[in-house]
């Protein structure tokens, strides 16, 4: 299976779904090549795979915990030896021989959530019809009505209800129960279930009785479309759908939070643009702290924001695919700031990367940590879609931007001389492989103190304050501050 | 000057064919300009095919006269008793003058090949008309009376030049490109080119100066190569965006300055109801702006830099000129003139410019060409990256080479009916087939039917390569162009680029591999390759001359500057 025939994704975490499912039961048992192909599927796509018998000793085990079997000594062993295709096959056949059906779960899926586990950068495996959910999530155009539901006291609670979707037109509210789904009463329903039956395709109708906790019982048709969901949101919300981008209570600063990255995003970003010209900004601070993104879209938003040159690359397994960014940009000259956290992810700390390298931004936060792979969505026969790294990404001078903890002080003490070797002006020192932000920002850790308190951002407060430090045209001596602030 | 551009001015006055309303002859018109009486009593409207001008009464809203003026009509314009029509089929200027209310050709007048366009200055008796293919602008003088148009200057310029405008009270002449986005600025009293300047984008069909004068108003398109021609990316308008740019005169103005920091991007359209091909703007009195979306026939009207309402007009909606209270917006394909109410924000009157003859197969096909609605949402049109049947000379990533991340320079469609096989890699055996292609996968719109298919590669087997008009300076021509001959030859250029075509029908690895590695490409015909913007699949040559010296393309060793100045005329002239 090519990679070419998958779409490179960095998908939020809010996508992501367990390989796990409760509902198994009407499924066939048990399939083998299920397992292979799964396995063949990591083995061909995943950018350092794991060896096959280490998959097949991940999902051995987690069979055994499942059905609360000591794991044998010499499960490793036994596996460590199987060479051939016939053998695998011939192992896993005996591996669901010798457990009875799972009361809940499929042996095959066991396995597989285990063998996945095995895998660097985690992966999950995807169904048909979530990839498809996923992919409409993903690129702006989810088909349904257009709300957020929870189950409250074993009540489908409508918890939000995202403006102008249908469910907005046709009146539905937010805290309206949902008492019946086209006449079916959703009692005793769980949430699963009654997703499931609101879905349907474009222009379909869906009638909801509806009730709010103190009001009557109502009735509603609400036709199924497409549903936009803002990915930027601003300083404030004036109204459903309606953002204030600038911050009250600091004329000419911007505030930009980037939810997540998609194909809508640099759409939103260009109504944004021009509804900020002319209002006085000096500044902008983009938020990149939360939420995920498709590289694609990364791409296509740093292209938006920076003039023409070297974005990064992205190394897959057969191929280094360098991203380009052409002339023109947005917001023309006014300074950027970035905020970014420990925990940001793939597609932030690419985008960081280059605006920062480019010296289009100047960031504020916390060293990045974790991993920054690329995950794609890759076909397996059966259409299932398998979610794994398929890629590093590089910064625009080639650094590999993958950082694992064992380096991590090694990374620390490479930026400090990054750092100062850039305001020495001497030889160039290799970039660090993560994001070291010009102004170290740290939210301490629960176990380390107090969290900030009234709410204070410190993160946002210290962009503001650089970025009027910059309108004043005050040189900023970042490079000083890069470490001591630490 | 070339020797056949020598002016000459035909001193014998024609009185022109008169046909009143009722006798009006069915016939394709194709109504391309636009104009209104110094009174504002009249509109004057210029037919591209028919080569008449209708005369419409804004009063009673009828076409009143229509006169036989020349072969292909490109643009009209109005000054007291005089009308100036631009007759590309005859590369004229042809002027007349009204006498006993009576209109007559007063006199022909030779312009530069390729006339788009005429412009009038308003502080003297003077004119400018455009001349895309030919690169210049020409300064004509008109002087009143029985005199004759006399040419002044021309200026040439490193584009196609289209639209223009004036601004700085008459100081500047700002001309912008056909196919890519270029400006330049030239001094209307030195009649010297002071300053040109790229823009991100391209087909710039709009250029007008905001109410207040200060900064230059152009539409036009931009095609990302960093975008796929996913549904994804067209819908959101990441693949192709309508836009209305606005930047400083003064800045567009100086010859040093960075235009990027200055340009403002307004986007047109939105996902769902996108508005390909924005076209020309009219600048209103109270802050009202109108623009042309003419791949989905509409007039979009603004107030105060807000959106008043979009009006669904005419096909292709190409020209516009405000009269009163009212836009006079003339419908090429429609043969009509859509009368909007501006205050009202509502179309009021269509107005027959006379009757048509069925279309032809090709005829139907080019109006096809420029529909936007073939595609996702109205995004684009065919014509959005062929400009004109030729190329807007961008980049764009679409699946004609089997993939994403390797975007290819948008081929010119003229000569195209003969360049079998199709597509970068030369898989495509029948145009029918591209055709489609194109509209499903790079458009995103809708399964053309046959009919649909059949009339647009009817229409593109009429496109045919303009190298009669391109500039190629021909002293001592003879014996380059045969040692420019000669070296095509010698050193083997016909192996893969074979006359009369100056193509063939495989794949070659000529060490050009793209970013998905791809490495055979079918050889682009070089008919007409002087046209060309940018050369090589992904445009990274700017010339041919850079094709020949820097990238040595085929060649074991470097060439005499002789040599390449020889092959490289040779070439131009193919």
């Amino acid at each position: 299976m090519h990679l070419s025939r998958t779409r490179i994704a960095l998908i939020a975490s809010v996508f992501v779904t367990s390989t796990l499912h409760a509902d198994d039961a009407d499924k066939p048992p048990f399939s083998t090549s299920r397992i292979l192909s799964v396995i063949d599927t990591v083995l061909d796509n995943h950018i350092d795979p794991p060896t096959r018998q280490q998959m097949v000793l991940f999902g051995a085990k987690l069979l055994y915990q499942a059905h609360e079997k000591p794991i044998p000594i010499d499960l490793s062993r036994r596996i460590s030896r199987l060479s051939t295709d016939e053998e695998m096959f011939a192992y896993l056949e005996s591996l669901n021989a010798s457990f009875p059906p799972h009361r809940k779960l499929r042996t095959d899926n066991i396995i597989i959530g285990g063998l996945l586990r095995a895998v660097p950068g985690g992966s999950v495996l995807i169904d048909a019809e979530q990839a498809r959910v996923q992919n409409q999530l993903a690129a702006n155009r989810y088909v349904g009505i257009g709300i957020a539901l929870a189950m409250k006291n074993n009540l489908p609670i409508i918890s939000k209800v995202f403006y102008d979707g249908p469910g907005f037109e046709a009146g539905v509210k937010a805290d309206d129960s949902i008492v019946q789904i086209d006449g079916r009463s959703t009692a005793k329903k769980d949430l699963v279930q009654i997703v499931k039956e609101l879905r349907g395709a474009e222009g379909s109708n869906v009638v909801l009785t509806l009730k709010q906790e103190q009001g009557e019982q109502r009735e509603l048709t609400v036709t199924r479309g497409v549903t936009f969901i803002p990915t930027i949101e601003g300083s404030r919300q004036l109204s459903e759908g309606q953002w204030d981008y600038k911050i009250d209570s600091v004329p000419g600063i911007a505030l930009l939070r980037i939810k997540s990255i998609g194909p809508s995003t640099v759409h939103e970003l260009k109504k944004i643009e021009a509804k900020l010209r002319g209002q006085g900004i000096r500044g902008i601070v983009f938020d990149l702290r939360e939420g995920g993104g498709i590289l694609h879209d990364v791409v296509l938003l740093a292209d938006q924001l920076l003039e023409e040159g070297t974005i990064g690359h992205v190394k897959t397994i057969d191929s280094l695919v360098t991203h380009r960014s052409e002339a023109g940009s947005l917001f023309n000259d006014i300074p950027i700031a970035v905020l970014i956290s420990r925990y940001s992810n793939a597609d932030r700390v690419y985008l960081t990367a280059a605006l920062q390298d480019r010296g289009r931004a100047v960031v504020i936060g916390e060293p990045t940590s974790g991993e920054t792979y690329v995950k794609s969505h890759v076909e397996i026969p059966g259409g299932e879609q398998l979610l794994l790294a398929t890629g590093l990404l590089q910064r625009s001078d080639g650094t590999t931007l993958l950082r694992t903890m064992d380096n991590r002080l090694v990374e620390v003490a490479a930026a400090r001389k990054f750092a100062s070797s850039t305001k020495a002006d001497s030889v160039p020192v290799k970039k660090p492989s993560f994001i070291m932000p010009d102004h170290v920002v740290r939210i301490p850790l629960p176990n380390e103190g107090s969290p900030p308190q009234g709410g204070i951002d410190p993160m946002l407060e210290k962009a503001i304050a650089v970025l009027q430090e910059t309108a004043t045209q005050t040189p900023v001596d970042a490079t000083s501050e890069q470490v001591s602030t630490r | 000057m070339r020797a056949n551009l020598v002016l000459q001015t035909f001193m014998f006055c024609l009185v022109a064919t008169h046909v009143s309303a009722i006798e009006m002859a069915a016939r394709l018109r194709r109504p391309v300009a636009i104009a209104s009486s110094d009174d504002g009593n009249w509109i004057y409207v210029a037919n591209r095919d028919s080569g008449t001008v209708s005369m419409v009464d804004c009063g009673s809203l009828a076409v009143i006269d229509e006169l036989q003026v020349g072969k292909r009509l490109s643009d009209i314009a109005s000054r007291q008793d005089t009308l100036l029509v631009v007759d590309a089929g005859n590369d004229e200027l042809v002027r007349l003058r009204k006498e006993n209310n009576r209109w007559t050709v007063a006199s022909r007048t030779p312009v530069a090949t390729g006339a788009a366009r005429i412009i009038l200055d308003p502080n003297s008796q003077r004119c400018v008309v455009a001349s895309g293919w030919s690169r210049t602008v020409t300064v004509m003088e008109i002087p009143g009376g029985e005199g004759n148009p006399q040419q002044v200057r021309e200026i040439e310029l490193p584009f196609e030049p289209r639209e223009m405008c004036f601004a700085q009270q008459g100081k500047y002449l700002v001309v912008a490109s056909t196919f890519d986005a270029q400006l330049a600025v030239v001094d209307t009293d030195k009649l010297k080119l002071i300053s040109v300047k790229q823009i991100p984008g391209h087909n710039i069909r709009g250029l007008a100066l905001s109410g207040d004068q200060k900064r230059l108003c152009v539409t036009q398109q931009d095609l990302n190569p960093i975008a796929h021609s996913t549904r994804d990316d067209v819908h959101w308008g990441n693949m192709i965006a309508n836009i209305l740019v606005t930047l400083p005169i003064a800045i567009v103005a100086d010859p040093s300055s960075d235009v990027s920091r200055y340009r403002e991007v307004n986007l047109l359209g939105e996902p769902g109801l996108a508005a390909g091909d924005p076209g020309t703007i009219v600048v209103g009195p109270d802050e009202e702006m109108a623009i042309l979306f003419s791949g989905v026939g509409e007039v979009s009207l603004y107030r105060d830099g807000g959106l008043i309402q979009r009006v669904s007009v005419g096909e292709r909606p190409f020209c516009a000129v405000r009269n009163g209270r009212n836009l006079f917006v003339a419908n090429m394909f429609s043969d009509s003139i859509s009368v909007v109410d501006v205050q009202n924000a509502k179309a009021i009157r269509t107005i027959s410019l006379g009757p048509r003859l069925e279309l032809t197969q090709s005829q139907r096909g080019e109006a096809l060409f420029y529909n936007a609605k073939l595609s996702h949402d109205g995004w684009m049109s065919c014509h959005s990256c062929h400009t004109d049947g030729h190329s807007n000379g961008q980049l764009n990533d679409n699946l004609s080479d089997g993939s994403f991340g390797a975007p290819k320079r948008v081929p010119s469609l003229l000569g195209v009916g003969e360049t079998k096989p199709w597509g970068w890699n030369g898989k495509v055996e029948s145009l029918e087939h591209q055709v489609v292609n194109s509209i499903e996968k790079t458009m995103r719109g809708s399964s053309p039917t046959e009919q649909q298919v059949a009339s647009i590669v009817a229409f593109m087997r009429t496109l045919h390569p303009r190298r009669d008009v391109l500039r190629v300076e021909l002293r001592d021509s003879d014996a380059v162009l045969q040692r420019g001959e000669e070296l095509f030859r010698v050193l083997d250029c016909v192996r893969c680029h074979v006359p009369p075509t100056y193509t063939s029908p495989k794949a070659y690895n000529v060490g050009l591999k793209d970013n998905v590695g791809n490495e055979k490409f079918n050889p682009p015909s070089l008919r007409g390759v002087g046209a060309r913007r940018r050369l090589f699949h992904d445009g990274r040559a700017s010339s041919i001359t850079e094709v020949v010296s820097k990238y040595k393309h085929q060649l074991d060793e470097e060439l005499p500057a002789a040599d390449i100045n020889a092959l490289v005329t040779y070439l131009k002239t193919r």
